[in-house]
């Protein structure tokens, strides 16, 4: 994935590192737990850069995902009960294999119910499961109806979390969801542990653009058409995205759950999708690192509460702007200024060739 | 038989685009398809290409029936094609427009792209070289880090052939590969499909309507009118065939 990109890793690295010791030299450690957060956000925003900015395809319900593999973590962690089943060879088996766990409630009720680390794979089964039918439904679709879909999606999801009350918790959530073991409730721990799968995220994701599959992405960007007669499956392609990215957002939701050990329905929240792609938008669509810069920072703006009660205004007005004159986001915009930072300079050193007695070959070169 | 199409239709709406057309062509044939605009010439290549579907008749490529099988899988058995306005892809370099041709022949997926498996590392050198000597074929050597954007009409669609042959296809369908050429730009097209023919053994498809670069090139002309065939056969032949030359002056021949 060229040397560059390893710097990046590297550095990536290296800040990871050192941000707990800069943000306690600081007396600012209470944005560890922030950073925990916008680490999660990261590893969603990641996932939808190749949703949307390689395979083309707008999700406006990717919080829905998140949401799901939050919930069914939650609830195998926390709400399930195997008791009944005890004596059959599944349970015990897990059980042995510790996938299972037993113990005993906060009211003395025995309970078997899912380890973490085994809950995790399992909503990240489901979110597949769940991608996968929206995509065989939609990705045949011209235009936009993928997007609604996403969209109706994202709002069945919020709406089961506040009325499948059994189930979800309603309004008032799932509380008391057992930590990982290891990483206990430990923002620092939790840090090294989100952020080194957002490193490895990247490697991968980097490779992957890179290589044959992400040339074939980025061909359909450039025209499905043209990339179908050139033997690229479109629709395979498209789908397979879909359901890693949904895999991957599931897959933070999970860590959300028992890093913060309650799952509410505001994680489902239409408004967390327009977050999320308001994010990779202005961090350039097709753009990895820029992807994860604006997640990075923007959840960390959105968390600190500095625009208080006009933060969805700001961030309303940021994406608005992004649309009309960013197309390629912020790194797209540094570019063209970049750019004509250039132009100008060589301007300028035209006219002083004018002046002075430079041979024309020379003139050429400068131009 | 290389291609063989029987009794295609198509309609839109209430436009019978191709009316029960059948042709056939032979392997090694360069054939030419002609007519006057709304013949229904680019609706049968869209068809014989899978990007739409027919609503009556059989197309088999090889022997094989490709009439209800998509671009993707119509590629893989042979047929590659290029586009009337060339479809360059913008977002890449002209060396990777023409890597993407070899998609239908590679395999690596993601799980070796994402761990930079050592069989993908050597399929992408594989890749790079084999696009490398279809840019020279065609006449455009070291350009491959230039931007689509930034080169002339005439090599874009030289990069769109390398493209297409980079696909190692038995049947090539070229969708009026002359339009916007100067009379210069058209004798190189016209030996370069001749390359592609005598050299590759290649089987050409074209829709053209210069008619010289028809009559100079095609073993054989399909003439279609209205969505349907009104006549086929060498080129000298053809364009003396009454009903030809009515379609396209508007009277019969004197």
């Amino acid at each position: 994935m060229g040397w560059r990109n390893w710097i990046g890793i590297g550095a990536l690295v290296l800040a990871v590192w050192a941000a707990p010791r800069v943000l306690s030299a600081l007396d600012a450690e209470y944005m560890l737990v922030q950073l925990n957060l916008s680490g999660l956000t990261v590893l969603v925003c990641l996932g939808l850069v190749l949703l949307m900015g390689y395979a083309g395809q707008l999700s406006l319900g990717h919080a829905g995902f998140f949401a799901l593999g939050a919930y069914a973590s939650a609830i195998l962690t926390a709400h399930a009960n195997l008791t009944g089943w005890q004596e059959a060879w599944p349970i015990r088996l897990g059980l042995a294999w510790q996938v299972l766990r037993q113990g005993q409630d906060f009211m003395g009720e025995p309970f078997v119910r899912f380890a973490p680390w085994a809950a995790a794979p399992l909503a990240m089964v489901l979110a597949a499961g769940a991608a996968l039918l929206l995509g065989l439904a939609t990705l045949r679709l011209r235009g936009h109806y993928m997007a609604m879909a996403t969209l109706g999606f994202g709002f069945i999801i919020y709406n089961l979390a506040v009325n499948f009350v059994s189930l979800t918790g309603g309004t008032a959530g799932i509380q008391a969801i057992p930590e990982m073991s290891w990483l206990g409730m430990d923002d620092g721990r939790w840090h090294v542990a989100i952020w080194a799968v957002v490193i490895v995220t990247m490697i991968l994701m980097l490779n992957t653009t890179h290589s044959r599959v992400g040339r074939a992405l980025r061909s359909i960007h450039g025209g499905e058409e043209a990339a179908r007669a050139m033997g690229v499956d479109t629709v395979r392609l498209k789908l397979i995205v879909f359901v890693l990215s949904a895999m991957l957002a599931a897959f933070a939701g999970s860590l959300y759950a028992h890093k913060f050990s309650y799952v509410g329905p505001e994680v489902a929240g239409v408004s967390e999708s327009i977050w999320l792609v308001t994010f990779v938008a202005v961090g350039g669509m097709a753009n990895l690192w820029g992807g994860l810069v604006a997640a990075l920072v923007l959840r960390m703006l959105f968390l600190s509460g500095y625009f208080g009660e006009y933060t969805e205004f700001v961030f309303g007005v940021i994406l608005v702007v992004v649309m009309m004159s960013m197309r390629d986001g912020v790194p797209g915009a540094m570019r063209q200024g970049w750019r004509w930072l250039q132009r100008r300079l060589s301007r300028r050193r035209d006219r002083h060739v004018e002046a002075g007695s430079w041979s024309t070959a020379e003139a050429d070169a400068l131009g | 038989m290389l291609l063989e199409v029987d009794s295609l239709a198509k309609s839109f709406g209430g436009l019978r685009a191709v009316n029960g057309v059948s042709m056939s062509v032979e392997r090694g044939e360069i054939r030419a398809l002609i007519g006057p605009n709304g013949a229904g010439k680019t609706t049968m290549f869209n068809v014989m290409a899978g990007e739409l579907a027919s609503d009556a008749g059989r197309v088999s490529l090889a022997g094989h029936d490709v009439t209800r099988r998509g671009p993707h899988q119509i590629a893989a058995l042979g047929m590659s094609r290029t586009f009337q306005t060339v479809r360059l892809f913008e977002n890449m370099t002209v060396l990777e427009n023409v890597m993407v041709g070899r998609h239908v022949r590679t395999h690596v997926g993601f799980f070796g792209g994402a761990f930079s498996a050592p069989w993908s590392i050597l399929e992408e050198r594989a890749i790079a070289r084999a696009a490398r000597q279809w840019l020279d074929f065609v006449g455009l050597p070291g350009r491959d880090r230039a931007a689509p954007g930034s080169l002339a009409f005439g090599q874009r669609r030289l990069v769109e052939f390398a493209r297409a042959l980079a696909t190692e296809p038995k049947l090539l369908l070229l969708d009026e590969p002359a339009s916007g050429m100067n009379l210069a730009e058209v004798e190189l097209i016209d030996a370069m499909i001749r390359r592609i023919r005598d050299e590759l053994g290649v089987t050409i498809l074209l829709v053209e309507h210069n008619m010289s670069l028809v009559m100079d090139l095609a073993d054989r002309v399909t003439v279609l009118d209205q969505g349907r065939k009104i006549a086929e056969g060498p080129p000298t032949q053809v364009r003396s065939d009454p009903s030809v030359v009515k379609v396209y002056l508007g009277r019969p021949a004197a």
